[in-house]
């Protein structure tokens, strides 16, 4: 009769999963650092914006509501396809549907930042600066700060892109440059209602 | 000795009936309605979100939690 040997030492670590992968929760925190971030700098602009009689100063060119409106979608647009990027790797690992998907929403956060880079070119020449007022201050500041985390968060999604096409991509890589994407794309409809529309 | 004290209480009713109403609050910069809206709006705002934010990621902690001890469906979850 055969007996089966159950090792049950105590010494013995267990193969548990992590409930919560170091990368993620480090990512949580650092994405909920920069909503506190923004906070500051959209209390800091309603506040001095409050005090003003005209909001935007008369002898200040407006800003491009509808060329950025359409930009704006197609940031969403980049939030929605990396949503279906990250189903299409879910099902089946490292496949084709999820690198081109993937691509794509790279692709269009690449326009939105260059599309932002050709308006702000615009608004220069037009004489809005940093130290033309401080509607320009506040403008630079606050839409800057979204447009350097949309550089770093393209920059970081590059490098996963690159990883996926290696076949090298882990889940949790994938995750952590998703919630940060997903932040900047969140954080700009408030940031576009609050300067461009307000 | 004494006279210090004197010196001191004097000084410090003084303290307490000379100061005319002060302007010397943050909001001194406009004396408008919609500043001081504003000022309420933020501190609400800065107060708020943080205990927002750690609601909701507890929140998503244990809806994770449950799901975890769910028996698995045809999607494969997480990591």
């Amino acid at each position: 009769m055969e007996t089966a040997i159950i090792d049950e030492s105590p010494d013995k670590p267990s193969a548990r999963k992590p409930f919560l992968p170091n990368g993620v929760l480090g990512m949580i925190c650092f994405v909920a650092m920069e909503i506190m971030f923004f906070a500051a700098l959209i209390s800091a602009y309603m506040i001095v914006k409050s005090g003003m009689l005209f909001w935007p100063p008369p002898d200040q060119p407006r800003l491009p509501v509808v060329a950025t409106a359409v930009n704006s979608l197609i940031l969403l647009a980049s939030g929605w396809l990396l949503f279906k990027a990250e189903r299409s790797f879910r099902r089946e690992e490292n496949g084709k549907g999820a690198y081109r998907l993937f691509q794509f929403s790279i692709t269009l956060g690449t326009l939105f930042v260059l599309i932002q880079g050709f308006e702000w070119v615009r608004l220069i020449g037009y004489g809005v600066t940093m130290t033309s007022s401080t509607y320009g201050s506040f403008f630079y500041l606050i839409i800057g700060a979204h447009g350097s985390h949309a550089v770093a968060a393209l920059i970081v999604m590059a490098l996963m892109l690159k990883k996926m096409k290696m076949k090298q991509l882990s889940a949790v890589d994938f995750w952590c440059s998703q919630i940060f994407w997903y932040f900047v794309v969140g954080v700009w409809p408030i940031l576009y209602i609050l300067v461009y529309l307000n | 000795m004494k006279i210090i004290r004197k010196i001191a209480s004097f000084a410090l009713l003084l303290a307490i009936w000379a100061p005319q109403s002060a302007l010397a609050c943050s909001v001194c910069f406009s004396a408008r309605e919609e500043t001081r809206a504003a000022f309420y709006q933020t501190t609400a705002l800065l107060t708020f979100l943080p205990l927002l934010m750690m609601a909701a990621f507890i929140m998503w902690v244990r809806k994770r939690m449950k799901n975890a001890c769910a028996p698995q469906g045809d999607e494969p979850a997480r990591p």
